[in-house]
């Protein structure tokens, strides 16, 4: 109450709001626009090295995509159960934001045990030469993302079946499926720059 | 070797880390005992003995400026040229564990002033007891005889094998000749 | 104050209640708590980075001087640089907006208040690292901007130059979440009524400066981690034999290091129009091309930056285009420079500090912007390249167009910080001394460097008659020491002794000034509903005021991108200790990566328990059964 006689009230306002209405969104987004600012960066560094030698990969074997293939197929796989889970928390359903973040634990660790393989399977080590220093920073990037993601889903996964869920829990799953999003797309460019720049270019 | 410390800051930190030793740049040259010696020192040291006295401190042992002055100072006076980068080839191999003389130091430092049979010559008057010493330490780092802060990267080249501070330290064992 | 008012009062006193004792410092989440704690560090470092700089002037006061070596010399030039750029030009417009920024569009509370913490305990200790360093002989030697392959493995041994890359770590780290925050706070927070055309432009330019950043630092990151791996780990990046190559140091640095200083100008832009738009008592001539010109800078300024890579025998064409960008950039500020005299030849300027240092920021900006267009000029740069006519060039855009307005900016904002006036006197003489003291350094450089003087030599030789212009630097050199002595004593003094300032002692027009000096907890008893861009001036008599925001929680209002319009609310966080337990483990880890690769696994598990335990919710903040949830239809947005 005040003694002003004219107000803007607003007691009706919702208290959490999905998407870009509330404010973890736009701290989400706002660190994807760095990453993604990193992975171009480092994509720019890929083809700047690429520019300045005649054989590409110099003295190495094209990396073998077999298990990059695979990662993309999970990846890509993933975002249905994380479409489910995001769309669960929007609509407030706790049992079944339970279960489809269950299953997201599984999906985010999955990858990174395939991603050890990847690494084997480039044919080089970062301290081989340029190329082998840019490819393995290319799949680490990615891989800290993943495993950041993967330990967010876990911990928060774990903290909905617990009692101390609230609104704005279900806004911290949906914008973790954002970010989801974020690294599965993102690997998109990374596996064909990793495993097709040598043959495409 | 330490001769740090801005004269306005007191430098109590640095004799606290180990930095002052690792990071000072000690651009004096060191008196030379033996550049003008023309015969064979007769000093307590002879190859393959225990030395006897308190033999010289090798001033660049965990001196980082020193070691990679020696890394440049090993091409630049061709040590590469029968030791490869640590390999061996003509000369005997330097990076691993096997050391005829003993790795001591000042054994390091008798090695390439008076020179060994069997091919090593002398460089006496020919490299400065400054260069020679920095030589000795990065001699030991190539083993790991270097405290690990201290150890060069990867160098400028063609890529010859794991830099000095990725490879495991090995202990040193004396052979005398085989 | 009525009943109600005192009773809303003493509630979110209480909600909003910065915590004491000693763990309770280490747990603030208030934004202007975080922010003076910013200006001071910030500050700190200022002041021993200028000491190091009075060293070298010391040095290099008369030929073949011994006062340094050359060792020693070339440690103190790169820490003074990097201090300067990374410790302090970035985190203080960073301070100046974590504390003015919400209170400036109508809030109580940055966005992320954890993440502030955070960030300024990281920053805090990615100083004293590098100080640290210095104080043990490891101080960095390679130049602020650290070229390969002198910073390489090869021609850099020991640790100094991972210290300087890893505190380009520490500094990013922080720099990047502040920058976040701000464009979170900016877009979602303002009160009801402050749509995007009527925010202040001191909060467009930290908007710009925010966005710049989150472009701008992936480079440095990328080109600083990419030094550290080649150091460590043997990485090839920056070795031309195994198909690395040099230049990419270079590009990556500064596609980084051009925009960078424009992070920094941009802000001391926004001070300036708040200042001028304060003095004049007039609104700022030209609102609209003067957001026009922030954001174009904000553009331009990340296509110049091959201008500082002219004499590595580029092909001619690239240059050709960096040439034209750099002369282009000059445009935007140029605008910006004539609606500043405009709005000062319509107004009846009032002449107190604040305004004198704007006016010598105008002065000595003008001059640095005219020596930086005949830079941009390929033939010219190579011969002066490398050289005092290029320390000139960017000591006088940078401390007249970025430390003069932030100097102007203390003056002006000291008032509602501590809720005291600085001395005006004091101010006066701080002004003219750091002015022609200033001028008296930096003027003769230029000279000196078409005389052919090079960068970072820590002596020459009498023969080369650079002697007497030197001297005169280092003389000038004594009366910016005094200036900044004068400041800071007036600083002191006056946070002590200075005379009361009420609400508005400017009569100036935006928010900030609506509330008390020193604000309270809460920043505003209501928040406002703002009717015009100059939201005080604009101010009615029965101007609306939010209601309906808790006052038992830390209920902020959020609003729309565009008109501001209420959308929802949001529940900040109470103090914890998590950030700085994080902050903590963080710079372990950054420590510890310097000297070995096995700091990451080894700093997982800590790190991970500090992140849990900063994300996990305690029971006392929970809000269930009290919460209204957006209406399904709404939710999917």
């Amino acid at each position: 109450m005040s003694s002003r006689s004219r107000t803007v009230d607003v007691s009706e306002l919702p208290t959490f709001a999905f998407g870009h209405q509330g404010l973890i969104w736009w701290g989400t987004v706002g660190y994807m626009v760095i990453e993604a600012s990193m992975f171009l960066i480092s994509f720019v560094v890929y083809f700047y090295l690429r520019l300045k030698v005649d054989q590409w990969p110099p003295s190495l074997p094209d990396p073998d995509p077999t298990f990059g293939t695979i990662n993309l197929v999970v990846l890509l796989g993933s975002l249905a159960p994380n479409y489910l889970a995001k769309a669960a928390a929007e609509r407030l359903d706790l049992p079944k934001v339970r279960m489809w973040m269950a299953v997201m634990v599984v999906v985010g660790l999955l990858p990174l045990a395939i991603r050890f393989f990847e690494y084997f399977a480039l044919g080089c080590r970062w301290d081989s030469n340029a190329y082998g220093s840019i490819v393995w920073v290319l799949l680490s990037l990615h891989t800290m993302h993943l495993a950041t993601d993967a330990a967010d889903t876990v911990v928060l996964g774990a903290l909905m079946f617990t009692d101390k869920v609230e609104g704005k829990r279900f806004v911290d799953v949906s914008e973790n499926a954002l970010y989801w999003n974020f690294i599965v797309f993102s690997w998109i460019p990374v596996y064909l720059v990793i495993y097709f720049g040598p043959r495409w270019m | 070797m330490s001769r740090c410390g801005l004269r306005i800051v007191p430098c109590a930190l640095c004799l606290v880390l180990a930095a002052c030793g690792r990071e000072a740049r000690p651009f004096d040259n060191i008196p030379s005992a033996t550049a003008n010696a023309t015969t064979p020192a007769l000093v307590q040291l002879y190859a393959g003995g225990v030395p006897t006295g308190p033999p010289p401190v090798s001033p660049f042992q965990q001196n980082a400026w020193g070691i990679s002055e020696g890394k440049r100072l090993f091409d630049a006076y061709n040590c590469s040229g029968c030791h490869a980068h640590g390999g061996g080839g003509i000369g005997p191999a330097l990076m691993d564990d096997a050391w005829i003389y003993g790795n001591h130091p000042a054994n390091i430092f008798e090695t390439i002033v008076e020179g060994r049979p069997n091919g090593m010559p002398s460089f006496r008057g020919k490299i400065p007891d400054t260069q020679v010493w920095q030589l000795v330490a990065f001699v030991q780092s190539m083993n790991g005889q270097a405290p690990i802060a201290a150890l060069p990267g990867r160098s400028d080249h063609l890529s010859g094998g794991t830099p000095e501070n990725l490879r495991p330290a090995v202990k040193p064992v004396q052979t005398g000749h085989q | 104050m009525t009943t109600d008012e005192t009773q809303l009062r003493q509630e979110l006193e209480r909600t909003w209640a910065v915590p004491r004792g000693i763990i309770g410092w280490f747990s603030i989440v208030d934004h202007r708590t975080i922010g003076r704690r910013y200006l001071v560090t910030a500050f700190v470092f200022f002041g021993i980075a200028g000491l190091l700089a009075a060293a070298m002037r010391v040095q290099l006061a008369w030929p073949d001087s011994r006062f340094m070596g050359p060792d020693r010399y070339n440690q103190v030039f790169t820490v003074h640089g990097t201090a300067m750029m990374f410790l302090f030009a970035v985190p203080v417009m960073e301070g100046m907006g974590v504390y003015l920024v919400p209170l400036m569009i109508g809030t109580r509370n940055i966005a992320f208040p954890r993440l502030n913490t955070f960030s300024y305990f990281v920053y805090l200790f990615g100083g004293i690292t590098l100080f640290a360093a210095l104080a043990t002989n490891t101080g960095p030697d390679v130049g602020w901007f650290s070229y390969v392959p002198l910073a390489g493995p090869d021609y850099s041994p020991g640790k100094r130059a991972d210290f300087w890359a890893q505190l380009i770590t520490f500094t990013e780290v922080a720099a990047l979440a502040v920058a976040v925050e701000l464009v979170a706070t900016i877009f979602k927070t303002r009160a009801p009524g402050m749509s995007l055309n009527r925010i202040p432009l001191f909060v467009w330019s930290m908007l710009v400066m925010s966005f710049m950043i989150i472009f701008a630092m992936p480079a440095v990151v990328t080109s600083s981690s990419f030094l550290l791996l080649d150091r460590l780990v043997g990485t090839h990046f920056y070795n031309p034999a195994e198909g690395g190559d040099t230049l990419l140091w270079q590009h990556l640095f500064w596609f980084f290091g051009h925009p960078e200083v424009y992070i920094i100008f941009v802000p001391a832009l926004g001070m300036v129009s708040a200042i001028i738009t304060a003095f004049t008592s007039r609104p700022i001539f030209g609102y609209t091309a003067m957001v026009l010109a922030l954001v174009a800078t904000g553009f331009i300024g990340f296509g110049l930056w091959v201008h500082h890579m002219f004499a590595t025998g580029l092909p001619q064409l690239g240059l050709t285009y960096f040439t034209a960008a750099s002369m282009i950039i000059s445009i935007p500020s140029g605008v910006q420079i004539f609606c500043w005299i405009a709005s000062l030849w319509r107004g009846r300027p009032r002449f107190e500090t604040p305004l004198l240092f704007a006016l010598g920021f105008i002065a000595i900006f003008v001059l640095g912007g005219l020596s930086g267009v005949t830079l941009a000029s390929v033939p010219f740069d190579l011969q002066v390249h490398d050289t005092y006519y290029v320390v000139a060039h960017f000591h006088y855009v940078l401390l007249g167009g970025a430390v003069f307005p932030l100097i102007g900016g203390i003056y002006f904002w000291f008032p509602k910080i501590t809720g005291r006036m600085m001395d005006d006197r004091i101010g006066r003489w701080s002004f003219w001394t750091l002015f022609i003291g200033f001028n008296v350094t930096f003027f003769p450089m230029h000279f000196l460097g078409l005389m052919g003087m090079p960068r970072r030599v820590y002596t020459y030789p009498a023969t080369m008659g650079w002697g007497m212009l030197n001297l005169i630097s280092s003389i000038g050199a004594i009366a910016l020491v005094a200036g900044g002595v004068l400041l800071v004593y007036n600083v002191v003094r006056s946070a002590a002794w200075g005379v009361e300032a009420g609400d508005n002692p400017w009569g100036a027009d935006s928010l900030e000034w609506g509330t008390s000096s020193p604000p309270p907890v809460y920043n505003f008893l209501h928040i406002p509903v703002v009717e015009g861009r100059h939201a005080l001036w604009a101010r009615s008599e029965d101007a609306p005021i939010v209601t309906g925001i808790r006052s038992d929680t830390r209920e902020v209002l959020i609003t729309d991108v565009m008109d501001a319009e209420p959308s929802n609310k949001a529940d900040y966080p109470n103090p914890t200790i998590w950030p700085f337990v994080t902050a903590v483990v963080t710079s372990a880890f950054f420590v510890g990566s310097i000297f070995t690769p096995w700091a990451l696994p080894v700093s997982l598990p800590p790190l991970t328990v500090a992140l849990v335990g900063w994300f996990w919710p305690k029971r006392s903040d929970l809000h269930t059964g009290e919460e209204r949830p957006p209406a399904l239809s709404e939710a999917r947005a």
